[in-house]
């Protein structure tokens, strides 16, 4: 008898050993992608105080200005926010206890006007005071809080 | 609180979208008040940004006082809006309404907050639903348009909500300082620091609009500079 058989059997049992070889290190890659997403989304991915500044400046696509506050500005502001009796505010600290509430890129601050303002009593640059205004709002929410 | 220094978080912080209008954009015949506008600018504002759930209106005549404040934890997060919702609140104005005695957030798709005078549409959040987009075919009814109401189209929407039970179900009010604050020394209605947003309703009528306006903007607590001083930078 010719041992071709065998031959042709071992190819298939090593094939069969291969695939299956294979499928096991696609399980144990897959196993261990899903560990390092779960440690991701367990993780507070909130951005300290002290981190912002530095965190934001490497990722800020969101807006231009004329000119950025100069440093005696920029001092003045931190004396003051740290002369101030304000604590830190206490809804950003207690995000995490409350959601599931809406991300931030599920919320849309809606305003539309044909710049008349208030049935005759105006008020000087209404309209950029007010987008202004919405703008940081919007914008400071990006950076702090409404991670999804 | 506990950080992490990868990149990803910075890469997930979305903010809110502004989205603002020209009345321009919305056509209506001449004798139509512009205010009546801001129905299909809101239609819009959903349909031009599918990731919505919230749309949050906003008169120009509001200031935002309180930059740290979330929407999502000062009102939107379900167990906030649920404890926020106001029970047995009777509407004032023209409405004989009374919200339910046991609010139920998860129903909620508009939430207002009511001042002396009744509903104030200047401030409202609006749910993406199909009720909502129900509501804003049926706020620009012509029939409600033609009527002759000083409020225009705050009193066509309190016809809805007072008139049909439908869309009464779906309506949420809430103090009138987490949504709607006023200018004016009062316990409940007047802005206190820490508040959301003031809004100058009815200003005009004894010509206050800037000096109310210019008091509360010196009086806002704005983005802290350095943090729009990283943003800046790098734009």
């Amino acid at each position: 008898m010719s041992y071709k058989p065998h031959l042709d059997f071992d190819k298939a049992l090593l094939h069969t050993s291969q695939a299956s070889r294979h499928k096991r290190y696609l399980l144990a890659a897959a196993a261990i992608l899903l560990s390092l997403y779960l440690l991701l989304i367990t993780t507070d991915t909130h951005v300290s105080r002290q981190q912002l500044s530095t965190a934001v400046a490497s990722y800020s696509p969101w807006r231009k200005s004329d000119r950025p506050p100069s440093a005696a500005e920029i001092e003045a502001a931190e004396e003051a926010e740290i002369g101030s009796a304000a604590p830190f505010p206490a809804s950003l600290v207690k995000i995490s206890e409350t959601r599931p509430g809406p991300s931030g890129d599920q919320i849309v601050l809606l305003m539309a006007s044909d710049d008349k303002g208030n049935q005759g009593n105006p008020i000087p640059h209404l309209h950029d005071r007010a987008y202004e205004n919405r703008k940081e709002y919007a914008d400071w929410h990006g950076m702090s809080s409404e991670c999804p | 609180m506990t950080t992490s220094s990868s990149p990803l978080p910075l890469l997930l912080l979305t903010g809110y979208t502004l989205v603002d209008y020209s009345f321009d954009d919305f056509p209506l015949p001449d004798n139509v008040h512009p205010i009546w506008k801001k129905i299909p600018a809101i239609k819009r504002a959903f349909a031009a940004n599918p990731a919505a759930e919230w749309v949050l209106w906003l008169d120009l005549d509001v200031i935002l006082m309180t930059a740290s404040l979330p929407l999502s934890t000062h009102l939107l997060a379900p167990s906030v809006l649920q404890q926020k919702l106001l029970p047995s609140f009777p509407i004032l104005g023209s409405s004989t309404r009374i919200t339910p005695a046991a609010p139920n957030a998860t129903a909620v798709d508009l939430i207002f907050a009511c001042d002396w005078s009744g509903v104030n549409a200047g401030v409202m959040l609006l749910r993406r639903s199909a009720w909502t987009e129900m509501l804003l075919d049926l706020w620009m009814d012509p029939l409600l348009i033609a009527q002759d109401w000083p409020a225009r189209e705050q009193e066509a929407l309190v016809h809805l909500l007072d008139k049909h039970d439908s869309i009464w179900d779906h309506v949420g009010v809430v103090s009138q300082r987490d949504l709607n604050a006023n200018a004016f020394e009062d316990e409940k209605a007047g802005w206190h620091e820490g508040d959301l947003l003031v809004h100058f309703a009815g200003c005009w009528v004894n010509g206050e609009c800037e000096a109310h306006w210019e008091e509360f903007w010196r009086r806002r607590s704005p983005v802290p500079v350095r943090y729009l001083q990283g943003v800046r930078e790098w734009a």
